[in-house]
């Protein structure tokens, strides 16, 4: 009777003993596929928020550039105005210079 | 095109025929919208035509149409100068004696044709440049040169006809010919109603289709050079003229001369500006005034200075001065030749 719970504690003992021994090691590396992970995801939003810094800063300098551009066009087209008032004002005394 | 600093190299097209004006073909015939008379000749198959550009009326002040004829003539006349004129220039400072002698000072130029219609004229002028122009109170002026040939070929009682036309169609050698223009402010709508009117005609007599969209194109282009748009004899179009290209000539007549400079005269600094064009355009308008005021340009760095002048004596400088603000609203700054 003795050596038969023996035994069974045994046997009891020995599967329990080796379902802890299966969980720890899993845990292990459970933990060391996290943390790798944990890495890969920093590594992952750094490279996203730099990509992002860039297209940021390259939109930025685009939008400057079209600005600068749209600025030339309007002076230009201000210039060329300001020539036109001034031919026509000029036409407009010679006519008058014009009559007796 | 600018007028007066046109571009290298940019062509000129110069009509060398003109669609008489629809009228009795007798005596002188002014078409006010076109800028041109026409004097005829002779009669019949004998029948000579001179055409000549003119100066009209402007929009306050226009030219009247309607039969008239030439009253008297004068070689070298005096002006009496009308009230109105009188008050206009004694407005902007520049009051006017009752009467201009001949000289250079004298509107009318050498010569005058004095129409039944009191107080108009057809004469020379002192001021070329307004030829071509709407600048007159009225009258018609015409080119040194051309008022001479006309006063000497025109008798006293000559008929005058002058019309409002600026639609004219006319043909030669089977060919119909639509000769466009800018109207005058009043006379478009009226004119071109009557232009298309006859075209119907002509469409209703030959039996075929006139091209609308041609005569909409030169209407609306009006180049005022007479374009063919139709073949009364079939075939004929290949006759019609060519464009033909000239050469720029060496001499331009009627060209304002620009003596050169000389150090111990005075000038006046007209304008000062970084614009070339623009300093380009002062002289020309300058240059072109009645009696001419010689001017040119003088570029430093990219500064353009319009310098009138030389003029013997500071009196000469003055006058041109004052004439400058008088006419053109210049300041101008007078430089004599003591100045370092």
């Amino acid at each position: 009777m003795k050596g038969t719970l023996l035994l069974f504690a045994m046997l009891l003992v020995l599967p329990v003993t080796m379902i802890g021994c299966a969980t720890s090691g899993d845990l292990e590396r459970v933990q060391a596929d996290q943390k790798m992970l944990g890495a890969k995801v920093e590594q992952a939003v750094q490279d996203a928020q730099a990509a992002k810094a860039s297209a940021d800063a390259a939109k930025a300098k685009a939008d400057d550039a079209t600005a600068r551009a749209d600025s030339a066009i309007k002076a230009a087209e201000e210039r060329e105005r300001i020539a036109d008032e001034k031919a026509k004002k000029a036409d407009a005394t010679f006519q008058r210079s014009m009559r007796k | 095109m600018d007028v007066w600093a046109p571009e290298a190299g940019k062509p000129v097209i110069l009509p060398l025929s003109f669609v008489l004006p629809d009228t009795p073909r007798r005596g002188i015939v002014v078409n006010v919208a076109t800028m041109r008379l026409f004097q005829y000749k002779g009669d019949g198959t004998s029948m000579a035509v001179s055409t000549y550009p003119v100066g009209v009326g402007t929009k306050e002040r226009p030219t009247p149409t309607g039969p008239a004829r030439v009253y008297r003539k004068a070689a070298r006349p005096t002006w009496h100068v009308p009230a109105s004129i009188a008050e206009d220039h004694r407005k902007k400072g520049d009051p006017l004696p009752p009467e201009v002698p001949p000289g250079p000072e004298n509107p009318l130029g050498e010569y005058a044709l004095y129409l039944s219609k009191p107080g108009y004229l057809i004469h020379g002028t002192n001021k070329p440049a307004s030829i071509g122009l709407k600048a007159t109170n009225g009258c018609m002026r015409l080119y040194p040169e051309n008022i001479k040939v006309l006063y000497n070929d025109t008798p006293v009682n000559t008929p005058v006809a002058i019309v409002n036309q600026p639609y004219l169609i006319g043909q030669r050698d089977g060919v119909l010919y639509l000769e466009a223009h800018t109207p005058l402010e009043d006379a478009g709508t009226l004119e071109l109603a009557k232009i298309y009117e006859k075209l119907r005609a002509i469409e209703k007599k030959t039996g075929r289709t006139l091209d609308w969209t041609k005569i909409k194109k030169v209407q609306t282009e009006a180049r005022g050079i007479p374009v063919p748009i139709f073949e009364l004899r079939q075939g004929s179009e290949k006759g019609v003229p060519q464009t033909m290209e000239v050469r720029h000539p060496d001499t331009l007549h009627g060209r304002p001369e620009i003596p050169d400079l000389k150090p111990d005269a005075w000038y006046v600094l007209a304008a000062d500006v970084r614009n070339e064009l623009e300093a380009r355009r002062i002289a020309a308008i300058i240059n072109h005034q009645g009696p001419p005021i010689p001017a040119r340009v003088l570029a430093k760095g990219n500064a353009y200075r319009v310098i009138a002048g030389p003029f013997t004596d500071g009196s000469g400088a003055r006058d041109a001065a004052k004439r400058l603000k008088i006419d053109l609203e210049i300041d101008g700054i007078l430089i004599d030749p003591a100045r370092k």
